[in-house]
């Protein structure tokens, strides 16, 4: 090896270097939970009273946080919202616009998250309150939903965090909807 | 015959020192947070004396959970400033399990359905 090309491929390790520490920056950002993997799918109709069908609206979600790509993946007010609504409609409870008998109104009190590991377990926190059109509470309920998401999962801890955020807002809404089918 | 036994007194250390630790790591879970819940069990036999004592013990707790939650937020804000200025491991005690917000939101709705019960109830303003 000459004393020119010592140099050379020094600087080209560094530039290769540098370019692999980039993009595992970029890998590492935190992204927002996503509504369709937070979102619920059973069997329309499965076991709930008449009343609810076709007849429920999300009206208020409050409480979720936006993600900081350079922190932690959260779940906001606008993907719960779209994921909770989603699981309505696919069991048949969802209303049209202007149809609604029962408004829902859901508190994202917050996510309990791990700091590290190899498996992340996320619980998530929120109280649903459902009213009837004259203002009525027909449901008020505090459910706590865990998921654990493990390496397999998802090998990238920010990735693995945010599918153990999304697990735990299924398994919350998948409560949710048991409650709604004891609703009388 | 000395190398190899060297050698595999080293890969025991290393083995030992990586098992030590995993171990935290693997095991390594979010505080369980229990906040109290919108209805209770026991609310319709609530007299309104006893409502009111609970909303004010409620608004007691939820100040005192505030004032930890700021505490809580400010010690995170410096251990992320140290993980970036002296080492990454200080990242590793950020307090994620947001127990305080948790229990203080809580509360704030509890008060709310025991505002509706008092209501309900006829109890005096």
């Amino acid at each position: 090896m000459t004393s020119a090309s010592h140099p050379a491929s020094v600087a080209s390790f560094a530039r290769r270097a540098a370019t692999g520490i980039a993009l595992l920056l970029l890998a590492a950002c935190a992204t927002p939970a996503e509504p369709e993997r937070m979102a619920v799918t059973q069997a329309a109709g499965a076991g709930f009273p008449p009343k609810l069908q076709h007849a429920m609206c999300v009206r208020n979600v409050t409480g979720g946080e936006a993600t900081n790509p350079l922190w932690v993946s959260e779940v906001d007010d606008a993907g719960f919202s779209e994921a909770l609504s989603s699981s309505l409609d696919s069991v048949g409870l969802l209303g049209a616009q202007g149809a609604c008998r029962y408004f829902i109104d859901v508190d994202l009190l917050g996510l309990s998250q791990p700091t590290f590991g190899f498996t992340f377990e996320v619980t998530s926190h929120a109280n649903y309150k459902v009213y009837d059109a004259a203002g009525k509470s027909a449901l008020l309920a505090t459910i706590a939903g865990a998921y654990t998401a493990d390496f397999a999962e998802a090998p990238l801890g920010s990735m693995r965090l945010k599918r153990a955020n999304e697990g735990a807002i299924r398994a919350s809404i998948t409560q949710f909807l048991d409650r709604l089918r004891t609703m009388k | 015959m000395l190398f190899s036994k060297a050698f595999s007194d080293c890969a025991v250390v290393r083995l030992a020192a990586v098992a030590a630790l995993a171990w935290p790591l693997a095991s390594c879970a979010a505080r369980q947070v229990s906040p109290v819940a919108m209805t209770q069990p026991t609310d319709d036999r609530l007299t309104c004396p006893q409502i009111d004592q609970e909303m004010k013990s409620n608004q007691a707790t939820a100040a005192e959970l505030l004032e930890k939650n700021k505490e809580v937020d400010q010690a995170n804000a410096a251990k992320v400033v140290a993980s970036v200025v002296l080492s990454g491991w200080f990242a590793l005690t950020v307090d994620l399990s947001h127990e305080e917000q948790i229990k203080m939101r809580a509360l704030a709705d509890r008060n709310e359905a025991l505002a509706s019960l008092k209501t309900n109830k006829r109890c005096a303003a």
